[in-house]
């Protein structure tokens, strides 16, 4: 479904020096602090399948959101390949990018993405509205779709009157008013407080588990990361350092970096694990 | 009763005499307030002259028999006085919309035609069209000029000034430098200095079959030079909005100007208001400047009044009209945005029950 291949995303005046460097079996650090360097993802490989949700986990900076912004072009790649059902999205053009974006790539974010000036249903029907679906028809998805996330009935409120857990439903529910096949949810849960972030997780598992849709989470939170994927992509320094599920990272660690990190993490309970939905959908 | 009164009065005490330095000042206000409030009533009210001619007015108090006689001049200056209905229907016109414009349930594509359609009425209104002879803008004068060049320049000016916010933000480095330039430019010139180019530089440039009416090229230098000051406060407010607003957008599959119109601007401009109406304020007093190319707009049109040989020299009463009118506007724009702010405020935080 989703397939990154080497992807390389350098921030920098002159991202061809950079990557060059950076390219290296040992780069000169001098060298990629006299460019400015910023290495985001280095040399990234991960494929997603249909239906399955993937995790990518890392402290701050570890390049997981960039990542994660590779996949709809939010950012442009600086080397490799992006391709989703197999066509390369590295060579759309601008028109074909703003469709794949608006009908098959829903994306909610940490915060500040609702329109302020909107009541919280406009901006549920907002994807419907750019793509031109009639008033009526989409107020009545957006309502829907807020029943769905647990909003019935706050349609007509101003999104700055609403709580961060219930802004957050509303991001999702925009994510999804375009039906797309593809969530990317860059650290959607992490500014709630525990309490608020855990109905949320259920929620959101539940709703995923329904829906079936290919999902790339972002998240630093370990015990968020294991209790709602099926499989976990642990970054470091840009590089991916081991793919898998939660259990597999907690038995088999790659190195000391996993090990700390998996350490105190809490496994699933049984019940809760979700690896049974990948067979539904594989 | 007598309780509310007794409320009142320690009120009033304790703000008027509650410390040694709040006494201070309330004797020394009295004290000033005793020099000059009697001269300016037996001057205003008890020394004034209220009918006759100017021979009745006597020179110890006010005339305000001159405002009687002149205010028909001070309001439309030299326009011919058959047809003054048509700047008085300019003036009615201009209030009308800049009423609909300041109530936040109109806005909306409506008013955005609407302004358009008044302009070029008023500018017909002004022009005489349909009568048998048109009216060179060099008769016109008074209220309907200030108010026309003022209106006119500040709804021109803000669509130029939201695409030079925008540049000045581009990625593009050209336009970048480009938008910095301009305003950089013109915000440091006076705007005098911009009429003087609209008056003597303009017409050297333009080539002679174009000959463009002097009241035109000083509403276009106008309107590109506050399009300067109006791009800053509109960058102030694009600034506000954090990035990760045009970033979902772009997610959603927005190109960047259906982000602007959409999502960004929306906001922006929401913010900007109340600076966007202390502009106006400044510019509506501004437009006095007019009279240093020989536009007879309202300030100049009351200095003339009173050069009338019949009612010479009564400019103090001239000149307090034309205040008296900068005022009103002025002190109702400025009660309007503190309203808005207010509004937009609570429409932004306060919950409301479903």
């Amino acid at each position: 479904m989703i397939e990154l291949e080497d992807v390389w995303k350098v921030f920098g005046a002159d991202e061809r020096a950079i990557l060059r460097e950076a390219r290296r079996d040992a780069p000169d650090e001098a060298v990629l602090k006299r460019l400015r360097a910023v290495v985001g993802v280095a040399g990234a490989s991960l494929s997603v399948g249909k239906g399955e949700l993937v995790c990518l986990m890392g402290l701050s900076g570890s390049g997981k959101s960039t990542l994660v912004r590779l996949v709809n072009r939010l950012l442009e790649p600086s080397a490799g390949r992006v391709r989703i059902d197999g066509g390369d999205i590295l060579s759309l053009g601008p028109k074909a990018l703003r469709e794949l974006r608006s009908r098959r790539i829903g994306m909610v974010f940490q915060s500040h993405a609702l329109v302020a000036h909107l009541s919280v249903r406009d901006n549920v029907a907002l994807p419907l509205e750019i793509r031109g679906v009639a008033r009526t028809k989409r107020e009545d998805r957006a309502d829907e779709l807020l029943a769905r996330v647990g909003l019935d009935g706050l349609g007509d409120r101003r999104v700055g009157a609403l709580s961060g857990g219930m802004q957050q439903r509303v991001g999702l529910a925009r994510a999804l008013a375009a039906d797309p096949d593809i969530l990317l949810m860059d650290e959607p849960f992490s500014a709630l407080d525990p309490l608020i972030r855990h109905d949320l997780q259920t929620q959101f598992m539940a709703l995923s588990r329904e829906l079936g849709k290919t999902t790339v989470f972002v998240t630093h939170d370990v015990d968020e990361a294991f209790r709602i994927a099926d499989r976990v992509v642990l970054m470091r320094a840009g590089r991916i350092v081991q793919t898998g599920t939660a259990e597999a990272l907690a038995s088999r660690p790659a190195d000391d970096y996993v090990r700390r990190f998996v350490r105190n993490a809490r496994l699933p309970a049984c019940d809760a694990q979700p690896s049974a939905r990948v067979r539904a959908f594989a | 009763m007598t309780a509310a009164l007794s409320r009142i009065l320690t009120t009033l005490r304790s703000g008027l005499f509650g410390t040694r330095a709040n006494t201070l000042v309330t004797v020394a206000t009295v004290l000033l307030l005793s020099q000059v409030v009697p001269p300016l009533v037996r001057w205003a009210v008890l020394d004034a002259t209220f009918g006759g001619d100017a021979a009745a007015c006597t020179r110890a108090g006010a005339c305000w028999a001159f405002v009687a006689a002149k205010l028909r001049f001070i309001l439309f200056a030299f326009y011919p006085p058959g047809l003054q209905w048509r700047p008085a229907l300019v003036i009615l016109l201009l209030a009308a919309i800049l009423v609909a414009s300041a109530l936040p349930r109109l806005w909306g594509r409506p008013l955005l035609v609407a302004w358009p359609l008044t302009i070029l009425a008023c500018w017909l209104l002004m022009q005489g069209a349909f009568t048998a002879t048109p009216i060179p803008s060099n008769q016109w004068g008074g209220l309907p000029v200030t108010l026309f060049v003022w209106a006119v320049c500040f709804a021109a000016a803000t669509p130029i000034a939201v695409l030079l916010a925008l540049a000045r933000r581009s990625t593009l480095g050209g336009l970048r430098t480009f938008s910095v330039l301009y305003i950089e430019l013109m915000r440091g010139t006076p705007m005098v200095g911009i009429l003087y180019v609209a008056m003597l530089i303009l017409p050297m440039a333009l080539p002679d079959s174009l000959s463009v009416d002097k009241m035109l090229r000083a509403i276009v230098m106008v309107t590109l030079f506050w399009a300067a000051y109006i791009a800053e406060v509109i960058r102030a407010g694009l600034q506000a909005i954090p990035p990760g607003q045009s970033e979902a957008a772009t997610a959603l599959g927005l190109g960047y100007w259906r982000t602007q119109r959409l999502v960004v601007l929306p906001q922006a401009l929401r913010i900007v208001i109340p600076g966007m109406v202390n502009l106006a304020i400044g510019f509506l007093l501004a437009t006095s400047l007019l009279a240093v190319i020989g536009i007879f707009d309202l300030l100049n049109a009351a200095r003339a009044s009173a050069a009338d040989p019949n009612w010479l020299g009564f400019y103090n009463e001239a000149y307090l009209v034309v205040a008296a009118v900068y005022f009103v506007i002025c002190f109702g724009a400025s009660r309007y945005s503190q309203w808005l702010e207010g509004k937009l405020a609570g429409g932004r935080t306060c919950p409301r029950t479903a």
